[in-house]
């Protein structure tokens, strides 16, 4: 393909690319050469690329139109991900350019038909077709997906990583690298604010960046070019301290307490800001007219990015349309990049008065620009490509002759006509924006307390009043701040803050003067490819056939039309629907309104606000000795705990016979300190505390006020005022709260400390394990010394432990907590004193088995937020005969109407083994559910623990299960499956 | 019963393990000296950011109704650091890690995290003389009824130290304190969530360095590590040990 770039001197310019390096990339299987800078579309266009992408419905072709990320006419997929803005996103080496929303390529695409199908699709279509028959839609729906949308993602792709969140805090953030955001930060952080400025674009500077005229009246910079004074400006905020500059960074909403969402590539900041100053400036959007979607129709400001910027000659022959003197700078830029300019049409009434020094028009007529006003422009005429521009003179009533319309050739159509304020931002920070007529345009009339406004965003776009408007916002944030500046120096800015904003005054009166909004046409008039809406390609007439249908108000006629909802957000239609949308009511504009912008006012991939994904994962400090032992781990919660080193049934075995150690460090461990300890466990749990005997350890069950049960563990009386409990494992977070919030106010004397982490917890257990820990403390721990349920502090390997005589699974045993720094050296001596008796290391499966063969049941898995203490079998350890405890007063009910159901142990009859969740069925019906079941080993059977009504209960008759659609028989167990006296924990 | 060997091990003991850590005792604790080379862990921290496993940092919880009254009693303060503020213990004739010790003594922090919660930490192998420096005054003190009780969370909070210029932004990722100077100059302290996990952050400058203490519960420990380490790849972030601590304690 030919290059289209001009030569380094032939525009001043302040570049982007590098030119003396090139890089190449592939674009549809094709290979193109780049400069280092280029943006993909850039690139491409330079490449004689004009078609870009096809349109969502008509599957029209499209080419550059913005070159600003604005419009959606330059979506590819870029290395797999869809919907990317190529006029933003610059060139890598190798990268993968694909187009899409096209087949068999984006210069004949099949589904092309569909433009001249437009009868049969008209607005709403999806909302009038494919009712009846049906059947028909689920096969009309897939067709219509596949047809329609915006790109495709890549399943096959790997995930795309290097998302992440970042968290930022400044005085004044401002938003926009144009002259006006430079001057407001410099402004600011002269006055010693802190000031974070955020740019989309690489390169400071603004629109300056693209203007080669010569300024006057903006003192001291008068007499310079824009391009130079965009470099001055950049050089003068680069050197500021106390300056933080994001670039190439999108601000895509205000959310509330100051909070800017930015997109930085792949991070979000989540940036607090005190004072927001928006000068987000305006963008141009194309005039309605017929075919004004033709590749080759561009925006004026557009082509001059695409000369300044990348230096990429932009055509051969070009008609300017405007409304602006604008234009003119754009006639003359394309004079200088040696496009010919066929004609300048400018819709202006009295363009004598206006122009009549200016230098520019001369240098036009010099150059043999033919100068057509007041003139606009219809139609576009081509198929694929502009092949010329029907321009049409305009009556006194500035409304275009159609008869007297002429036909003049040329391949580019550059539309320096409306612009549209940015003022997205501003909406959402609480600002009221509305209509001026004088203007033509949407600007802020009340700005919201803390936000400033500056630029082309207010609606002047004038450079003099731009700067002056910098000037003011930037020393109105900082002085609105307490900067503590000394007194000479708040006098100062406050002179010059007046003396500004006397100076802005005048020049906006002056500019009112002139200001002449784009003449609008009429809805219905001729030509019916009129596009108002690229996103999802609505037309003109679609909007006056949406109004007729009655959906006349401006957010209706949003919603029917899907207008303003694709991913330009409006920025290229919602000027052009309200201006129909009043036409074609006989409302104002004012009257009309416009729709809210919410954020994200840009396109954010959803991997940008999800961001790296935190998952906290807790290990115990045994952790890396179960890895050691090829332990099989599982989750449980963020906790990682061995499921079982070799068998389930082997574990149970050595503890019912020799002895086994478990690594129980993931039990919620609390330290409750103070004389009245007692008195708040007698207030939390339904048990008695405060009569506990130093060195004794008591089970206690926690209920919320209407006495469901909450939680469960052991409590150990250290000394008289320090009491240490344990909780379950994925309850220790809110069973702390909940002790604190029940303490705060009382006037207790308590304080309640989180140790879980502290301690290295073992439960060592079975008949041997007196013999194993015997070998390591000096200790006597026979029963008479040391007996069930007693607590004691001990030397174990001579690291100081906490020894809790205590049996969840029922066998001599020991729950030691120690240090967790020693915790793997004490379960290494344990597994050594061990070894002549046998000793294995058990898991949870083993555990849960083993408990269950006790009737021990596990809160959270055999209870639920139904479940009470009276009705789970735990009546024992409720003691209604203390004045208060939490969950009394429900419980008494409970009691006084009886309980409804209950908790019982069952055995299965045949060799089955039910699972927990299985429904407990009685002549047929469902009336309770298995909480839990295993395999006993010591029953020879399946043992379980299920929630039965309490008539069943209390007959004690056999019941069923189901079980894999049949039915099992089921008998109550009224003691517990293993050792129901409790003779050999105690032994 | 009592065996001599035993050696304390912090929640990170195996990660130092495997980035290959040369590790010394000390003070009961086994500690990476270095990681790799000490020049290039000083420098790290003197142009970016390193990180350092302090866990056996003492660390002291301190629950108490008017905490002001006792902090100034026990640890004679002129006044006791307000909520969000840390103040210096000094304990004189203490010896701390690597057998470093100055004729000043030692610094002790006192971190003010709510106003009836204060955590106190001590370099490392001098709690029990802060904790006792406690006691005896509450045995002296003229309100013995006073409800304040302390307790040891040495075991149960893993603490890693972030030193360097780059701190404060790799933790910009993790966390949505304002860190600016203004907000959080050095001896503040905040508590936090770091990365989804409820942590304890404390800037306690070492000299001229720009320095975080992160303390957070001991089974996060490595996980809080290995997020760190992660968000602080884009700055270079080293791990780094004794050696360059002792390095960083005694230069300035």
């Amino acid at each position: 393909m030919s290059t289209t770039r001009l030569p380094p001197a032939s525009v001043n310019s302040n570049p982007v690319i590098d030119s003396t390096q090139t890089l190449t990339f592939s674009f549809d299987n094709k290979t193109i050469t780049a400069h280092p800078g280029d943006s993909i579309a850039a690139a491409l266009y330079a490449a004689g690329v004009r078609i870009f992408s096809r349109s969502f419905k008509y599957h029209r072709p499209r080419g550059l139109l913005c070159v600003a990320g604005n419009c959606p006419n330059c979506l590819m997929n870029v290395d797999g991900t869809p919907s990317v803005r190529t006029c933003r996103e610059p060139v890598r080496q190798d990268m993968r350019v694909r187009s899409q929303n096209a087949w068999p390529s984006l210069e004949s695409d099949a589904l092309a038909i569909n433009d001249k199908l437009d009868r049969l699709l008209p607005i709403g279509f999806y909302y009038k077709t494919f009712i009846h028959p049906k059947a028909a839609w689920p096969i009309a729906e897939k067709v219509l997906r596949r047809v329609a949308g915006l790109g495709k993602i890549d399943h096959q792709a790997k995930p795309h990583g290097g998302y992440d969140h970042q968290y930022r805090h400044t005085d004044i953030a401002v938003v926009g690298g144009g002259p006006a955001g430079l001057i407001a930060a410099r402004e600011a952080a002269r006055l010693g604010a802190q000031v974070t400025l955020i740019d989309d674009e690489p390169i400071l500077g603004g629109h300056l960046r693209t203007q080669t005229q010569t300024y006057s009246d903006v003192d001291p910079y008068s007499g310079m070019s824009g391009t130079d004074l965009a470099r001055q400006l950049r050089q003068e905020v680069e050197a500021l301290p106390g300056l933080d500059i994001i670039q190439s960074a999108t601000v895509f909403g205000q959310y509330e307490g100051g909070l800017l969402g930015v997109m930085h590539a792949k991070r979000l900041i989540h940036l607090r800001t005190k004072r927001l100053v928006v000068a987000t400036g305006a963008y141009e959007y194309p005039p309605v007219f017929h075919n004004n979607d033709l590749p080759g129709v561009m925006l004026g400001s557009g082509v001059q990015r695409l000369m300044h910027l990348y230096r990429v000659k932009p055509g051969a022959r070009a008609v300017v349309v405007t409304n602006s003197e604008t234009g003119l700078s754009v006639a003359c830029d394309l004079l200088a990049a040696g496009v010919e300019v066929a004609a300048l049409v400018a819709a202006h009434s009295d363009l004598a008065d206006l122009w009549e020094t200016d230098e520019r028009v001369q240098h036009l007529q010099a150059n043999n620009v033919e100068i057509l006003a007041p003139h606009i422009i219809q139609a576009a005429r081509g198929k694929k490509r502009v092949e010329a521009a029907l321009v049409t003179p305009l009556d006194a009533q500035r409304q275009p002759l159609s008869d007297s319309g002429r036909i003049i050739p040329c391949d580019l159509i550059c539309l320096s006509t409306n612009r549209a304020t940015a003022g997205a931002l501003l909406t959402q920070s609480g600002c009221r924006l509305a209509y001026d007529a004088t203007l033509g345009e949407i600007i802020p009339q009340k700005l919201a307390p803390h936000v400033f406004a500056a630029g082309d965003v207010t609606g002047l776009h004038q450079l003099p009043a731009i700067l002056r408007q910098g000037q003011v916002a930037g020393i109105q944030a900082a002085l609105s701040l307490e900067l503590h500046l000394d007194l000479l120096d708040a006098t100062t800015a406050q002179n010059r803050l007046d003396r500004y904003q006397q100076d802005l005054t005048e020049i906006e009166q002056q500019y009112r003067k002139q200001a002449q909004p784009y003449p609008q046409l009429n809805a219905t008039s001729k030509g019916k490819k009129k596009f108002v809406c690229l996103c999802e390609d609505v037309t003109a007439k679609d909007l006056a056939d949406g109004i007729a249908e009655g959906f006349d108000e401006i957010e209706t006629l949003k919603r029917y039309s899907t207008i303003s909802m694709g991913p330009c957000q409006g920025r290229m239609c919602a000027m052009s629907s309200i201006g129909i949308c009043a036409h074609e009511t006989g409302r104002s504009l004012e009257e009309t309104g416009s729709t809210t912008p919410r954020p994200p006012i840009q396109p954010v991939p959803l991997g940008v606000l999800a961001g790296r994904h935190y998952h906290p994962v807790k290990r115990t400090p045994l952790h890396h000795t179960h890895v050691a032992l090829k332990a099989e781990m599982m989750n449980l919660g963020d906790w990682k705990r061995p499921y079982s080193y070799t068998t389930p049934a082997a574990e149970c075995q050595a503890v019912r016979e020799r002895v086994g150690l478990i690594d129980v460090s993931t039990l919620g461990k609390l330290d409750v300190k103070g004389k009245d300890a007692g008195m708040l466990l007698d207030k939390v749990y339904t048990h008695v505390f405060s009569s506990l005997r130093v060195g004794r350890v008591r089970y206690g069950v926690m209920c919320d006020d209407s006495g469901i049960i909450i939680d469960d563990g052991t409590v150990s009386r250290l000394a008289e005022d320090h009491f240490f409990i344990t909780t379950t494992t994925g309850n220790i977070e809110f069973v702390e709260q909940w002790l604190k919030w029940w303490s705060v106010g009382t006037g207790l004397c308590v304080h309640v400390t989180n140790v879980t982490g502290g301690f290295a917890a073992m439960n060592l257990a079975g008949p041997r394990a007196r013999d194993v820990l015997r070998q390591l403390t000096d200790y006597d721990l026979s029963s008479s010394s040391f007996p069930y349920m007693a607590c004691v502090q001990a030397e174990v390997t001579g690291v100081p432990a906490l020894l809790l005589r205590i049996g969840f699974v029922g066998e001599t045993g020991w729950e030691m907590h120690v240090p967790a720094e020693y915790g793997e050296q004490v379960w290494e001596a344990l597994m050594a004193a061990g070894k002549a008796f046998e000793i294995a290391p058990f898991g949870v499966e083993a555990q849960r088995i083993l408990r269950l063969e006790k009737k021990h049941l596990i809160v959270g898995q055999d209870t639920d937020a139904l479940s009470n203490p009276l009705e789970a079998d735990l009546a024992w350890a409720v003691k209604f005969n203390k004045k208060d405890f939490i969950g009394k007063n429900a419980l008494l009910s409970v009691q006084e109407r009886g309980l409804r159901q209950k908790l019982v142990g069952f055995t299965v009859r045949d060799s089955v083994v039910v699972e927990g969740g299985s429904a407990v069925a009685l002549n047929g019906k469902p009336v309770g559910r298995v909480a839990s079941a295993r395999f006993s080993p010591a029953a020879g059977k399946c043992v379980g623990l299920a929630w039965v009504p309490i008539a069943l209960a209390t007959k004690g008759d056999p019941f069923h299960i189901r079980i894999n659609g049949g039915l099992v028989e089921a008998d109550i167990a009224e003691a517990a499956f293993y050792d129901p006296e409790g003779k050999r924990v105690r032994a | 019963m009592a065996s001599s060997l035993l050696v304390k091990r912090s929640a990170l003991h195996h990660w130092h393990l495997a980035c290959g850590a040369t590790m010394v005792a000390d003070g009961g604790w086994q500690r990476p000296e270095q990681y790799g080379s000490t020049d290039e862990e000083i420098g790290t921290v003197h142009t970016s950011v390193g990180m350092c496993d302090i866990s056996p940092v003492g660390k002291l919880d301190l629950k108490g109704t008017d905490l002001s009254a006792v902090l100034e009693q026990r640890l004679s303060f002129d006044a006791a650091p307000q909520i969000g503020h840390v103040k210096r213990i000094r304990l004189t004739g203490v010896v701390g890690v690597g057998g470093i010790s100055r004729p000043n003594g030692l610094d002790g922090l006192c971190c003010r995290l709510t106003r009836d919660n204060v955590l106190l930490t001590t370099p490392a192998g001098t709690r029990s003389v802060l904790e006792q420096l406690c006691l005896e005054k509450r045995q002296e003190s003229s309100t013995p009824d006073t409800c304040a009780h302390l307790t040891d969370l040495t075991s149960a909070l893993t603490a890693i130290q972030l030193v360097g210029p780059a701190s404060p932004e790799l933790l910009s990722k993790l966390i949505s304190l304002d860190l600016s100077p203004s907000q959080f100059p050095d001896l503040r302290c905040a508590q936090a969530s770091i990365a989804t996990v409820h942590a304890m952050l404390i800037r306690a400058d070492i000299g001229s360095h720009l320095t975080y203490e992160i303390y957070c519960r001991r089974e996060c420990g490595e996980y809080m590590w290995e997020t760190l380490y992660d968000a602080g790849q884009e700055f270079g972030v080293i791990p780094f040990g004794l050696a360059t601590q002792r390095l960083l304690l005694t230069q300035d």
